[in-house]
Formats: structure tokens, C-alpha cells, sequence
């Protein structure tokens, strides 16, 4: 799989050569400390090895760019890669380094959408944290991910359709003991890595019908493939619903959703059959400079047995936004927010601003109170050179529900070309 | 006709919302908020978590089971 890797690499570079380009890259220098102890089973990532988490310092580096061009006015492509490196396992990252690159191209003409993509995700091979895979007896380490994706659609006149195709292959490792027999192991037993492959297939199908410009109807089915011997994790979904979306002036627009899809799994709780999912959102433009939006997410299942309908997860998320000094390079505004999330503690409130300081300097702030989970500071100074380069400095500090704390220290240059 | 549709979705919510939770939920992704960073596939010790038909994370119920170190890692609050 290493040459999906490869060949995504040099279909990018010949694409890259093919055509105008824009550039984004961004560089950053890291400095991590932790108060993280031994014996914390965290939800954060953290290695539950006490040699892998201590209380020193440890430096990294991220490292993104996109590039983004058209190759004539029906194809545009995009390339992305993310590279992450740390000195030792980071409490918020599954390994010391990381690499993921995704190249997509896509094909547009009037009434014809198509997309192709690659993905594709690079670990540390002897450094990562274990996965735990359904089927898989033995810890596992992921080594790479490819993913690749097939995606069309047509509209004929008011119906819409829909095809969409994922492949996806994770390749891992695992250790097993050298003399593999009946006995009980113990610590002495010499182990060996063996390497293995998990396939999963998804697969989409949709039809719509559009009754006018805001208010349409589907149906849509999906199905899974556990590519693998078991099939165990297969699924299978169809279902239907109805969109509505509105945008009634300037000020105001108005979005909303409702379908139904029954869900076919051998792994997953019956009661997640009939599945419910509704969904608002309204954005108000309130004057020019306060804008903001409310939106309601809900998912619900109903319970044959029981005959009663459940919640699933429910999310409600308010932001408000106030822009100021709107004559310099970047506006300075002030941001508050929140997200009501009762069935998984996901419930939080937040505030940001960006202040203009001096000179194409600029100073933003945030803080996140995650009531259950944790809450993170952030600050950040920022010098642009030019309206595409700058440079900054950024600390962010997070407490994982006074268990242990995280401050990341970056030093880093943004530049667009 | 589009005013009650709209309150047929607006009351079908509000139902749905008042009803009392199943005993384990499950985590899904805001894909209006979602933008696209990969974290929470970096860091899903299950492998749940991949890309779906508009490019935002999709988590995989059969995969998934409900650790939430996505939730925590999301630097868009995006999964709930």
C-alpha cells in the first residue's frame, strides 16, 4: 500500500506542474509540557505508559500545505498534507509522528458533479498508541491508512442522484508470542510483530426530488462492507427524509431537515433501528457589524419494544459575533458561543477575540469551558508581514478535568503564494 | 405548504427532544461545524473515524465505542 502512497504523491506533483496554483503553508515549532502522571487511563490520547508520559518538556514540529489550482474551468484540484512530529507521545495524538496526505480532484459541468480522492495517513511504525480492533485478539498499532473515494452526481431536471464509493484498507501490526501454544504467557515469552490489513467498503446511493429552490425530498441507502473474513461489522441503512432551506433576505435564512432510516447491524444495539433525525438552523444578520446563528441538531431512535421514542444525542449550538476596527487588515471582533450536548457531557461555552494592536500586529485570545470534559485557554500574537505572511506566537494551555494539564507552546509562520 | 412543513420538522424536534435518552448513546459529527482537520481520526484508538461523501469525519456505530477522546480533541466542538 506503500505505492497508493506514491502514486498519490506523483499524481499530485504532476497535477501540481499542470496548472495555476495557490499555496498555503504553515510551520510551527512546538514545546509541550504536561503535569501528566503514571496510571492515567485518560479520554484524551494519553499513552498509559509511564515512560512515555512525563513531566519534562518536549519539543515538535507541524508542518501543512494546500495547494489548490484549476486545470481548466471543469476540473480543480486540491492536495493537502498535514505532517506532525513530536519528541515524545503527546496527550492529544495517537503517535510521535504522523503524516496525512489527501489529493482530490474534481470534475464540475453543469449539471454533473464528480470527485475522486486519495487519502492517505502515515504513523510512526514502533509508536504508536495500541488500537483496540473488533475481531482482533492481540493489540494492534496502526501503521498507515489509505482511503480511496469515488464520488458522482447528476441532477436531471427536479431529481438528483447520488453515488458515492469509500475504500479504505488500515494497515497494522501485532504482537504475538513466539512459541504460540496452549500454555499460559508471561512476561519472558518473546513476541513477534506481525503485519496484517483491515478493508472496509462503504458505499452511498441517493435520489432526490426538488419540488422548487427550497424544499426537496430524498431517499437514500447505504451499506457497509466488512471486508474482512467475519463480516461481523457489515451494516446496512435506508431511509428517507425531506430538506428545507430558505434564505429570506439578507438578514435571515432558515434551514431544516427530517428523515427516518432504518439501521441493519449485527453489532450495533437493536434499538438503534428506527432512527430519527431532525434538524434547524437559523442565521440572523443582526447589522452590519453583529452577526450570529442558532442551530438544533436532534437524533432519536424508537424502541419497538418498548414502543417508545429515545434520544440519541441532541445538540443545540448558539454563537454571537461583534466586529469592530473593520479598516485594518483583519477585523477585530469579539466571539461567544455555546453547545448543549446533555446525552454525552459534550455540553460547553466559549469566548474569543482578535484585537487589533499596532502595525499588522494582532492579539486573539480564547477561553472553552467543556463543563465535564475540560477546560482550555489560548492566546496568540500575530505580526503580518504582508496581507499574506505572518508570523506568531501561540500558547495554549488545557486542563483535562483537573486530572492533568497541557501547555503547548508554538512558534510559526503562515504564508500564502 | 411551507409553513407547515416547517412546523411539522419544528414540532417533530421539539418531541423529540423532550423524550428521555437511549442508555448508550452514540457520538455523530456536526458536519456544518466540522472542517475537515483530521484529529479525531488521528487519535480514535478503534479506527472509527474517516472521511464521508463531503469530506467531513463520519464515525463509523459499529467501530465506535464511545471512548470520547474525539469529543475532547475537536478543536471545532463538532461531535456530539
Amino acid at each position: 500500500m506503500r505505492k497508493t502512497f506514491i502514486i498519490s504523491l506523483i499524481l499530485a506533483f504532476w497535477i501540481a506542474q499542470s496548472a495555476a496554483l495557490t499555496n498555503w503553508a504553515q510551520f510551527s515549532l512546538n514545546y509541550f509540557t504536561t503535569d501528566a502522571e503514571n496510571g492515567i487511563d485518560i479520554v484524551t490520547g494519553a499513552s498509559q505508559d509511564a515512560d512515555h508520559i512525563n513531566t519534562k518538556g518536549k519539543f515538535g514540529a507541524q508542518y501543512r500545505h494546500e495547494i489548490s489550482g484549476n486545470l481548466n474551468e471543469r476540473i480543480s484540484f486540491d492536495v493537502r498534507n498535514n505532517a506532525f512530529f513530536s519528541e515524545k507521545s503527546h496527550e492529544l495524538r495517537n503517535s510521535y509522528l504522523y503524516n496525512e496526505i489527501k489529493a482530490k480532484l474534481t470534475y464540475r459541468f453543469q449539471n454533473t458533479y464528480c470527485k475522486v480522492q486519495l487519502n492517505n495517513r502515515y504513523y510512526s511504525p514502533d509508536k504508536t498508541n495500541y488500537l483496540n480492533l473488533s475481531g482482533v485478539e492481540y493489540d494492534t498499532q496502526q501503521q498507515m491508512v489509505n482511503n480511496a473515494i469515488v464520488d458522482f452526481q447528476q441532477d436531471f431536471g427536479k431529481f438528483g442522484f447520488n453515488l458515492f464509493g469509500s475504500f479504505r484498507d488500515l494497515e497494522y501490526k501485532y504482537a504475538v508470542p513466539e512459541d504460540d501454544d496452549d500454555r499460559d504467557h508471561d512476561d519472558e515469552d518473546e513476541y513477534e510483530a506481525k503485519s496484517a490489513a483491515d478493508y472496509d467498503l462503504y458505499s452511498l446511493g441517493m435520489l432526490s426530488y426538488r419540488f422548487n429552490d427550497r424544499f426537496s425530498i430524498f431517499a437514500r441507502g447505504c451499506y457497509k462492507d466488512d471486508l474482512n473474513d467475519s463480516s461481523e461489522l457489515n451494516q446496512n441503512e435506508l431511509g428517507g427524509g425531506m430538506e428545507y432551506a430558505n434564505r429570506f433576505d439578507f438578514q435571515n435564512a432558515l434551514s431544516a431537515e427530517i428523515s427516518y432510516y432504518h439501521l441493519d447491524s449485527k453489532v450495533i444495539d437493536e434499538v438503534f433501528t428506527h432512527n430519527i433525525y431532525s434538524e434547524i438552523r437559523y442565521t440572523k444578520r443582526f447589522y452590519f457589524p453583529l452577526t450570529g446563528f442558532i442551530s438544533v441538531k436532534n437524533r432519536s431512535v424508537f424502541d419497538a419494544e418498548k414502543s417508545e421514542f429515545l434520544r440519541v444525542s441532541t445538540l443545540l449550538r448558539a454563537h454571537l459575533k461583534f466586529s469592530y476596527l473593520t479598516e485594518n487588515l483583519l477585523d477585530s471582533y469579539l466571539l461567544a458561543g455555546g453547545k448543549y450536548n446533555p446525552e454525552n457531557n459534550g455540553s460547553l461555552v466559549f469566548g474569543e477575540f482578535n484585537q487589533f494592536l499596532t502595525h499588522n500586529i494582532y492579539l486573539t485570545g480564547g477561553a472553552k469551558l467543556a463543563f465535564d470534559l475540560y477546560s482550555q485557554y489560548s492566546g496568540k500574537l500575530e505580526f503580518y508581514l504582508s496581507p499574506l505572511k505572518s508570523i506568531w506566537l501561540k500558547t495554549e494551555y488545557t486542563d483535562f478535568t483537573k486530572r492533568f494539564g497541557q501547555n503547548i507552546i508554538s512558534l510559526g509562520s503562515t504564508l500564502i503564494f | 405548504m411551507k409553513k407547515l412543513i416547517l412546523i411539522i420538522i419544528f414540532a417533530a424536534f421539539l418531541f423529540l427532544a423532550g423524550c428521555d435518552k437511549v442508555e448508550n448513546p452514540q457520538f455523530h459529527v456536526d458536519e456544518t461545524s466540522c472542517n475537515e482537520c483530521g484529529r479525531c481520526t488521528q487519535v480514535c484508538p478503534l479506527d472509527a473515524i474517516e472521511y464521508g461523501e463531503n469530506g467531513k469525519a463520519v464515525i463509523d456505530q459499529t467501530k465506535c465505542n464511545q471512548c470520547g477522546k474525539c469529543i475532547t480533541i475537536c478543536p471545532q466542538d463538532a461531535i456530539y
